[in-house]
């Protein structure tokens, strides 16, 4: 029987379609990448992760201190990507850490060295402003474990 | 049989395999270069966290005897560090005027950060160094820091 082209033809199918899977695959991965520039906020994440680590580590032990920090900037970013006013910011006391995130299923973090928590955070309008975005948070001493 | 006989061009079919991945690597690469030339690289927060440390630790020592026996255990509830961070990309060196040594955290941070043309490199820690005088004595202070940011997945 003459089955012309069946083996080539079958060939250049199977070989386009794997090419085309990992394209697109390469394609969705350099999409998310490029994504998390946009509007810089991939900058903006690491440079708040930062800002609120330094604030964190300055902070004295033994005393809760409520500290604000403003973030309109960032949140202004976050709200535009459809990010939960609750997800922008949060702390991992477990292992100390800070994660910001200004984009859907993406953030960055950063480790805090001061050995306390964070708790109570929130993203409140400043009394009397109406474009000014602030973050508050108070630094307590660790809440450790009973033994 | 035809289906056995027939390779002609199969070699170098395969062989496209790596030209098409060779592609994909220079456009990756073009594009991280291109977002990488117009944003930048960000904040190096580096030095800022070893100065802030520094201050932490000046602070601490005024109030401990960082060389009694056992103190780069209890150093973490005393000072208010956490263990984990500290120890894994931070370094902590106090040395008196005889020669003793305290640390914690990376030790090779009290080199990297000194070696000429360490600055210009951003694989290299950034450290404040400093003297503390107490009870009459000069100690050396060094502390270093070479935390970067971490892009996570949520």
């Amino acid at each position: 029987m003459n089955k012309r082209g069946e083996s080539a033809g079958d060939n250049i199918l199977f070989n386009n379609l794997i090419y085309m899977i990992l394209f697109i695959l390469f394609f969705l991965g350099m999409f998310y990448y490029v994504l998390g520039f946009q509007n810089g906020a991939a900058l903006l994440e690491d440079f708040y992760a930062k800002e609120i680590s330094r604030m964190i580590n300055a902070a004295e032990l033994g005393t809760e201190t409520e500290v604000s920090l403003d973030v309109t900037k960032a949140t202004e970013i976050a709200f535009k990507k459809g990010v939960r006013r609750s997800d922008i910011f949060n702390f991992d006391n477990v292992n100390n850490k800070v994660i910001v995130s200004l984009r859907l299923n993406g953030g960055t973090s950063f480790n805090f060295f001061n050995d306390v928590d964070v708790v109570d955070w929130d993203i409140k309008l400043v009394s009397g402003g109406i474009e000014t975005n602030r973050l508050y948070f108070k630094i307590v001493e660790k809440q450790r474990e009973s033994e | 049989m035809n289906r056995s006989m027939n390779r002609k061009g199969d070699a170098g079919d395969s062989l496209m395999f790596f030209a098409f991945f060779f592609l994909m690597i220079i456009i990756g690469g073009g594009i991280s270069l291109g977002l990488y030339a117009f944003y930048g690289q960000g904040h190096d927060f580096r030095q800022a966290e070893a100065d802030v440390l520094g201050k932490r630790v000046e602070d601490c020592f005024m109030k401990n005897d960082f060389f009694e026996a056992g103190f780069n255990e209890t150093i973490y509830k005393k000072c208010g560090f956490n263990k984990g961070v500290i120890e894994k990309d931070h370094l902590i060196y106090v040395r008196n005027q005889v020669g003793n040594e305290f640390f914690i955290g990376v030790l090779d941070y009290k080199n990297q950060c000194f070696f000429k043309g360490a600055e210009k490199n951003k694989n290299f820690p950034r450290c404040a160094k400093f003297t503390i005088t107490k009870s009459g004595q000069e100690f050396e202070v060094i502390v270093g820091s070479n935390q970067n940011s971490r892009s996570i997945i949520l």
